[in-house]
This record gives structure tokens, sequence and C-alpha cells, in this order.
């Protein structure tokens, strides 16, 4: 046998056969071991192997050591079977068998395989028939063997070799597809035309009954030769799950096709009587784990087994090809595949072309009137580079429908394992995105979607009593907003609550009480982001993680928040950018060199004149913070972030010298920043040299802060100068700056210099901006606040809370009170039935609540006091206290659910105590009527 | 018997070597974009022609002061990496047979010996041929770095 002529085969081969071999060492020493626990597992990984070894081997042509594995392999399935007894004498004749195979592998390197195998088929004899019978039945049509999802195992495609060659020669893909159908008549199925669209059925399994599915219903296989190269698509195009097609590795085809072509007498043209087994050695190289040895039916034992082997490979390929070529099917679409990276080669000329553009009308603007005709031809050469860039820029662009489709099926499967009715409306699919935006989507989407579906929607029952309609709605839709793709998932569903997220929360431990209480809606609305937090299933294998769907939005570029309403629904919203490619950004200065920031990364800008800083820019702790609309934000400068106080421009040479001791403060006269006044008494103040003065910001009296967002959390990052706006191509940076965090990339700019494209997340990450201390002391602030303001009659308001008798509750809103005082039992004095106290020289009448309501008596035995003095105009009076309780926000509802009492509000549960609200206005009132009439 | 061609430039008058092989092209792009927060060598980022760069200070590379530029400045772009080196100047193409490439002493002129893979001695001067893959790839100790 001649196996020299190719012979990179053959090694491949033997470095696979030695691994294949050493994969079921364990199994063969278990075998050596105990003879008796021979388990079905064991068998069918070395049946598997030996399998893979048949094959290569027959179609390498290695016919010796392909007949001693197939005979090994026939031993083994009786063993399984229970036709042979694996007793002593099997299981050693077996190894001896296995040990020999291994001999003729290692030999075939030497050349010298046939002398070792000799001895191997000798000793097999006994135990096993040499002829390997085992073959299907004779066929003209090839046999493909495809891997299924492990659940359906193999399928044999009985494949016409003509129909394969020209999908060959059409470059066209192979695809095996598993599809399920309702009705038995396959021909009548919507899929089948939706199939015809994408290519051509090459193969079914619908004529070969003996296949491993043929008894589960309704499932297809189908051999699909498609223009599509990637199964993703073609499982969009076929609204089927992504495990049910396989692509069918194009070296296997050639293997199938190159045996195909054996030479006359060898193959197929042996009266039909021979039987083409086709081996392939992509089989080989990926043994699917869970996937059973594909188990070959005997049909007709006498048949004698015959083995195509292919002397000259690759040259019988090219003469196939030669000889069988098909006239061009008609062209399904009028599309080329074209190399990304050629691609990306394009956009960075087309950058080019650009910037040479913009020099060329720069130096020939001003002498334009001076060549006839100029001007116009400028123009269009405007035009048309500002066209190509565009296009090339669409090269990349696919639309959103791609990804958006596959969901229909998704939510069907989903409503049906959740026993719910969703009907899913998709609008927008043909909004485009870059290939690679595209692609990151399916994973975050499907978990919004699963969120939606799982927890978001409602029963149908819930639903109908709440008054919806039985069918929940999911709306994805699609567009354009403000230069970027908007993608909103909507359900109608019972919408976020909060005290449902908290509590996932603490129960999942994630968050714990004193965190919680100290946060604001919006901030435990976010808490369905929070890193780890599990929706759906209680298994972190199959939960839904919204955070990452965050992650990998974020990653893109994009964001996303949710709104919600109670029994209305929710609302995620995507903001993603066109392209990773080109993105709008900001142009900025720090030092005199500009840097770029996405504008995606900018909530505001904010303009500031000198008078503002001292209102608006304040310390805590350490840091400098921004106040904005009663929110306060960590500030960072720019050139502080980046060091670039170190730089200097020498006005001598140009050069760009490192100057550590010098400091911006020292150069600006003016300390603006807090931190700066601080720094300024450091040790090394002294070693401070004044440097030319920066005339472009002597004297300045405004600046601008953007306001950058960085995850859920905002900061201030003060430029020297905000320069433009502009559309940037995004560069990707080099190794060596990767670990550099403060960038995200870099770009060409305008005159053809390079700025950084600056990164928020990063500054934030580095500078280890500490947002929690910041809004810490935003919420302190805005508790002392509502303090002294009292509450509005909003949600939150904040009440006094105190006895009269121990044991009853009342309570006053803080905002009409207009003071607490202490005193001392001993200082009260009665006048009449009313008791007073001196209150700056006057006296203050006191009130005693069982004296207007229907509660229980002020104790006798209270030494100290309080008043709680009501806002009343003139007519002051103390209500007695025993004991303030407590100050608090509260939005508990007051319920008047007594018959109407002068005096009282109505009640609630504050802190788990009933708890009375007075009418401060009615018991003045009546206060004041019992001074008259008293008096 | 193989010759070698080195194209050569200087680095505080040391004349200094890499294989014509490395090299794609030496040019005067000396626009150079600082970045900020990154390794005292990264010089900083240039534009060739549509491609972003990253220039090395070779002076700073090899363990010598950072290079001030100057008419005679140059930078020999390397090929495969995206790196460009930042030198004094540049000198004319030196050839050498394979094996007249001795081993490197230990140390030349203050240049560390990591980043030479030979020197060659030709008529009236020492060549130190560096290693490409070492000049941009050798990972400096911490210690090294903060020299600088």
């Amino acid at each position: 046998m001649d196996i020299s002529a190719d012979n990179s085969l053959v090694n491949e081969f033997v470095i696979e056969g030695r691994r294949l071999l050493s994969s079921i060492d364990p199994d063969l020493s278990a075998l050596k071991a105990s003879e008796t626990e021979i388990t079905p597992d064991m068998l069918d990984r070395i049946l598997r192997v030996l399998r893979n070894i048949t094959s290569s081997t027959g179609f390498l042509g290695l016919d010796d050591v392909n007949k001693l594995s197939h005979a090994l392999e026939d031993m083994l399935l009786r063993i399984r079977d229970g036709i042979l007894v694996p007793d002593r004498v099997a299981i050693s004749e077996l190894l001896s068998g296995m040990d020999t195979l291994r001999a003729a592998i290692e030999a075939i390197c030497a050349d010298d395989h046939t002398a070792a195998v000799e001895v191997g088929a000798r000793e097999v004899r006994s135990g096993t028939p040499l002829d390997p019978a085992l073959e299907i039945k004779p066929t003209k049509a090839l046999e493909l063997v495809v891997d299924g999802p492990p659940y359906l195992g193999r399928v044999a495609f009985q494949v016409d070799p003509e129909a394969l060659k020209s999908a060959e020669f059409e470059a066209m893909d192979i695809h095996a597809i598993w599809l399920q159908s309702e009705e038995s008549d396959f021909t009548g199925d919507p899929a089948m035309s939706k199939l015809e669209a994408i290519g051509r059925v090459l193969g079914s399994d619908m004529d070969a009954p003996e296949t491993v599915l043929a008894d589960v219903p309704g499932y297809r296989h189908l051999l699909l030769a498609t223009i599509l190269e990637d199964p993703d698509m073609v499982c969009m195009a076929l609204d089927v799950p992504e495990e049910y097609v396989v692509k069918v590795p194009f070296d296997q085809i050639e293997a199938v096709l190159a045996a195909s072509a054996s030479p006359p007498g060898l193959g197929l043209e042996g009266k039909g009587e021979s039987d083409v087994h086709l081996p392939s050695l992509p089989e080989l190289k990926n043994i699917p784990d869970e996937s059973r040895p594909h188990l070959p039916v005997p049909n007709d034992a006498d048949e004698p087994a015959f083995v195509a082997s292919p002397p000259e490979y690759s040259a019988l390929v090219s003469q196939a090809r030669d000889k069988t070529i098909p006239p061009p099917a008609a062209i399904a679409r009028e599309t080329i595949r074209v190399n990304l990276r050629l691609i990306d080669r394009m956009m960075n000329l087309a950058g080019e072309l650009v910037l040479g553009r913009n020099q060329l009308r720069r130096l020939l603007e001003d002498n334009a009137h001076h060549f006839e005709g100029l001007a116009g031809i400028l123009q269009n050469f405007d035009v048309v580079t500002t066209t190509i860039q565009e296009q090339i820029m669409r090269l990349r662009m696919q639309p959103l429908s791609n990804v958006l489709k596959k969901f229909h099926r998704l939510v069907r499967d989903l409503s049906h394992q959740s026993g719910k009715q969703v009907d899913l409306v998709i609008e927008g699919g043909e909004v485009e995105l870059d290939k690679s935006i595209l692609e990151t989507l399916s994973e975050p989407l499907q978990c919004l979607i699963r969120y939606a579906v799982e927890e978001a929607l409602e029963s149908s029952e819930e639903r109908e009593q709440s008054g919806k309609p039985a069918a929940g709605q999911l709306t994805i839709r699609a567009f354009h907003e403000e230069g970027l793709v908007n993608i909103t998932v909507t359900d109608d569903g019972r919408g976020l609550d909060y005290n449902e997220i908290v509590q996932k929360a603490t129960a999942q431990g994630l968050i714990d009480a004193p965190t919680i209480a100290a946060m604001s809606d919006s901030e435990m609305m976010n808490l369905i982001f929070a890193p780890n937090i599990l929706f759906g299933a209680h298994s972190s294998a199959d939960g839904i993680r919204l955070d990452q769907v965050r992650a990998v939005i974020e990653y893109t570029g994009g964001r996303i928040e949710v709104t919600s309403a109670v029994g209305r629904g929710n609302t995620f919203r995507l903001r993603l950018p066109l392209t990773l490619a080109i993105i709008p950004a900001l142009i900025v200065r720090a030092e005199d060199q500009s840097f770029a920031i996405p504008q995606m990364d900018v909530a505001e800008l904010v303009y500031m004149h000198e008078g503002d800083r001292v209102r608006r820019i304040e310390r805590i702790g350490e840091a400098s913070v921004l106040r904005l609309r009663g929110r306060l934000l960590p500030l960072l400068r720019l050139s502080d972030v980046l060091g670039l106080n170190r730089h200097f421009t020498d006005p001598d040479d140009g050069e760009i010298k490192s100057e550590r001791r010098m400091r911006i403060a020292d150069r600006r006269g003016g300390d603006w920043m807090s931190i700066d006044r601080e720094s300024a008494e450091e040790p090394d103040d002294h070693e401070r040299r004044m440097t030319t003065p920066d005339r472009r910001h002597e004297g300045s009296e405004e600046f601008f802060i953007m306001v950058l967002r960085a995850g859920p959390n905002c900061f201030g990052l003060l430029v020297d100068d905000l320069l433009d706006t502009e559309e940037i191509v995004v560069k990707p940076l080099s190794d060596h700056l990767k670990d550099c965090r403060y960038y995200s990339g870099a770009t060409i700019m305008g005159d053809g210099r390079v700025a950084m494209i600056l990164s928020a997340t990063g500054i934030a990450a580095s500078t280890q901006l500490r947002f929690g201390e910041v809004d810490a002391e935003e919420r302190r602030r805005k508790d002392m606040e509502a303090r002294l303001l009292g509450a509005d009659s909003g949600l939150h308001r904040s009440v006094i809370v105190f006895n009269n008798a121990l044991d009853e509750y009342f309570a006053l809103p803080v905002s009409d009170v207009s003071r607490l005082e202490k005193i001392d039992a001993g200082s009260i004095y009665r006048v009449g039935r009313r008791e007073f106290v001196t209150y700056r020289g006057d006296g203050l009448p006191l009130i005693r609540l069982e004296h207007y309501l229907q509660v229980d008596p002020f104790p006798n035995d209270i030494d100290e006091l309080y008043l709680v003095v009501p806002k009343a105009g003139d007519a002051a009076a103390g209500i007695m206290a025993s004991r303030i309780v407590d100050i608090l926000n509260t939005d508990a509802e007051v319920v008047d659910e007594r018959a109407p009492t002068t005096g009282l509000l109505g009640s609630a549960v504050i802190e788990g105590k009933l708890t009375m609200f007075l009418d401060a206005a009615e018991l003045m009132a009546a206060s004041a009527r019992d001074l008259q009439g008293g008096n | 018997m193989s010759a070698r061609q080195f194209v050569t430039f200087r680095i505080n008058g040391h004349l200094l070597g890499l294989d014509v092989l490395h090299v794609r092209e030496i040019n005067r792009v000396l626009d150079i974009t600082p970045v900020p927060r990154t390794p005292g060598y990264v010089r900083g980022l240039v534009n060739l022609r549509g491609m972003i760069l990253t220039v090395f200070d070779l002076g700073v590379r090899l363990g010598l002061a950072p290079r001030e530029i100057g008419p005679e400045t140059h930078n020999v772009i390397l090929k495969k990496e995206e790196v460009g080196l930042l030198v004094d100047a540049i000198g004319d193409v030196a050839m050498a047979e394979a094996e007249d490439v001795e081993p490197p002493p230990a140390n030349v002129g203050g240049i560390e010996s990591e980043f030479i893979s030979g020197v060659v001695r030709l008529e009236d001067e020492l060549l130190v041929v560096l290693s490409a893959d070492r000049v941009v790839h050798y990972e400096m100790s911490p210690l090294t770095e903060t020299v600088q």
C-alpha cells in the first residue's frame, strides 16, 4: 500500500491514534485488573476509539491496521451485546489485540506496519471473525455521518455525490439540520419553503428509516447546502435552535468526495455490490463525548466489506473537480464573502483618504478662485470621499433582525415552559448595527426576554384578575436616536417592586439592611443589576443574571437602563453605538494635549464661571466634589488624573520636559480645587518653580466640567478646554498600552495627530473614586434638609413620634412643629384649670392630650417632660409629651378609620406601632377656646 | 556562509544595529502624541499612514537617558510589531557573515544586556546588535523601570 502519497494525513492519524489509544488506557487497565466489572461506559469508550481508528485507517488505505481494528471492534460489540462472554481468555485476547494495534500504529511511522499486524491478526483470530461484515448495504449514494446534538446522536445521510460536488463547487456550506414538524407530510411544511430560500436540500433521512431517531416522531434530518457560512445564520433563517444546526466540516465533505472518486473497480462501479464505507478524518479529530458511537446497521452479513482507498488523495480531489464541473446553479443572492481584515484595511485607507482630503482642502481653499472650476472639483471630491467612508463602514453593518428573528421561537418555548401566554412584537428589525456589536447582543437580549417571560409577566389568570388581556405583551423595538441605536424590551407585566428586589438581594446575601436603609428608590431599582443577583430559577446554573447583561452592554460601549411602573410593566432600554469603529466624541484639552471622550460617556456638560467655584465645588474628606442640582459628584481634574502637570513645554526648544515638582496650582495662581489648597502645604513647597504662565488660562474665568457616567455612578471631570464634537475612528491600543485603563483606544484627528480616547469607567476605577462616601454625604445632607424643612405633601414626610401615656404613640409632621422643649415637671404651674410653663418670660399654656382626646392620661411620676410646640400663629401652646420616641421619615398612609374626632387626623402604623396623627391646628384652636372659656 | 545585514543607528554615540529583516522602514514621523501614565519607555503614538504606532524611546528602553529630538532623530519602524524606535541618528547598512556575530559582552556602554543579541567588530567600530523581539517584549523588572 502506497501511503507516501499523503504523508501529512498519515502522520496526523498516527498522532491522533496515539492520543486516542492513550485516552482509553485507564479503561484497558481496568479490564486487565478485574474482568468481572465491565461497564457499558467502558466498552463504549473503547469502541469509540476503535471506530475512529477503523474509519481513519480505511480512509488512509492502511488496510491491515484497519482489519485489526475492525476485528477488535467487532469483538467488543459482541461482548457488549452479550454474544461473547468476556471471560479471561476473551479479555486477554482483546488486550493483546489492543497492544498489537498500538504497536501497529507506532509502526506506521517506521514504515513497517505490515509485519506487526500479521502477528496481531493471528492473535485475535480465535475470538473474532476476521471478516468484518458489518457494513451498510451497498448503495451508490454517499454516506455522510454527522454528529447531532448529544441527545439525538448521529445521523447518516445518503447523499447524491453529484449534488454534493456541485454544492462544493459553488462554495456552499453544508449544514445538517434537525427540524421538528408537526405535519407528517413534510413537503407542505412552511419550513420547506424557508429551506428553499436559503439553499438546496441535498439529502434527508426520510428515506432511511433505520437511523437512530426514526422512532422520534416529527423530527426530520436534512442536509442543506447553503450560501450561509455561519450555522447561526442558518438558525436565524430557519428559526431553529442553535444546537439543531451542525455545520459539516469542509474536510469531511472533501474526504467523502475523494473516496467517491476512487478508481474504477475499487468503489462505485463495482456493479453496485461493493460497499463504500466513508470514514472521515475529521471524525477522528473531534470525538463528541456524549454522543454514542455510530453503529452501522448490519443488513446483509454476506456482503463482502470493501474499503475505498484513495491512493492519491489530493490528486483525486482535483481530478474529480475537473471532470465534473456542474453548470453553476442560479445564484440565490448577489453576495460574496469578504475577509473582515480586508474591510478593516479599507476602513483604514478610507480614513487616510479623509485626512488627505482635509489637508488638500486646507491648502487649496484659499487659492480656489485662482483656478477656474477648482471649487466644484473640491466639492465633488469632498462628497465622494465622505460617501466612500460611509459605504465602507456599512460593509460591517448587519440588520438587527438577524438577531431578533430567532426570539419568536425563544418566546414560544419559554411561554410553553412557564405556562404563560406571551405575544411578542418586534419592531425595527431593519435597524443596522456593526457586526461585532450585533454578535454580542444575542445573549443579553435573550436574558432580558427570559426575565420578561419568566419573572415580569404574570400568569393568564393573574392578568385577567387585574383586568389585563390574558396574553402578556412583549415588545422589542429598535430605533435610532441621538446617533445611537436604541433597543427597548418592554413588557406589560407586574412591574418592579422595590421590596421584592430588596428582599431578593437580602435573601441572596448580596446586601445588608443598613445599606438598604440608605438607598434611594432608583438605587433600589438598580439592585436588579447588582453583581450576582439571580432571577428566575434558583440554581446559579440557569438563573437570569441581569448584571451580566449590563456587563456585556457596557463592554460594547453601550448603556442599559430600566424604567418601571408597578402594575404596568418594565422597559429595559439599551443604547448602543452604531459601530465600534466610529463613535461621536467630544474633544477636550488638558495641558495643551487633546483627548477624545466618547459622547456615550458624557452625561452633561457644566459650564462654570469663576464665581461658581466657591459655591459649587467643595471638599469631602480628601476629595473634591461638585454640587449639581442638589447632588454631589466626585470631581477630578483631567490633568491631575493623567499626571500632566509633570510635563511642560519648554519655551526655548519646544520640547516636552519632565518637571517633577511643578504643580498646576502654582501656574494658575488660583487654587480653586480644595485639594490643591491642601497640597500646597506639603513640605516640598519651597521647591516649586514658577514657569512660563499658561497664557490660555491666565486670568481665565470660565471652565468646563464634564459629568461622566461610570457604570451606575457619575463623576465630574474638569478639563482645560472643550473643543468640538467629532466622529472619531476608534483604533485599538497596542499591547504596550493595554494595561493602562485610562484609555479605551486611540484615534487620528483631523490634523493627522493621534489622540487618546479616554475611558470614563477606567478613570473612575484607576483613581479609586469613592462614590460611596460622596453618596453618603449627599444622603446625610438630604436628610438634614428634610428635617429642617419638614416634608412636603409627598410620600416621604418626616414626623415626630412621641408618647403621652407611655404605651400610646402620637405623631406630628415635623413641618407643623415650631420647636421642641425639655422642661422639669416642677416648673409647671397652674392657673385655673390650665397648666403653664414660663417660656421666654411668657406663660406658655400646656395641652394635656387626655383633655382633648379619648386617650390614657399623662403619667404622673415623670420629672422631666417634653413640650411639642406646633406652629400655629400667635396662639402658642405646648403639647405635653412624656417621651420623644423618634424623628423619622415615613411614607405610612394615615388612615382615618375612626368616627371623626376633633384633633385627630387619623392613625398609621409606624415602625410596628399604631400611631395617632394629631391635627395640630384643631388642638390649638380647641386649646385657645378652652382658655377663653376658662377665663 | 550566510551574510546578514544590519540597519545601524546611534544612541549616545554607540553604534547599534537591528537585523534588516526586522525593520519595516525608517522615517522622520516625529509628531508624537505622548500617552500619560504609561511606562517611561513609551514615548507616545504616531500616525503612520492611518496606522497608529507606539513609539519607544530607545534610550529609555535600553536604560539610558530619554532622547532629545533633533535634526538627525529618526524613527525605526519594526516589522510585525506596531512599534517604532526613536534613535539619535541613522547609520549605513552594515554587512557581516553570520559567524562574525559574536556573543554579547556583559555590558556595553550602560546598555541593558538583555537587549543585546551579539556584537560585530566592524573596521573601526563595534556594532552592538539588538534583539528586536526583546526590545519589544522584554518585561522590565519594576526596579529598572523606576530608575528613569
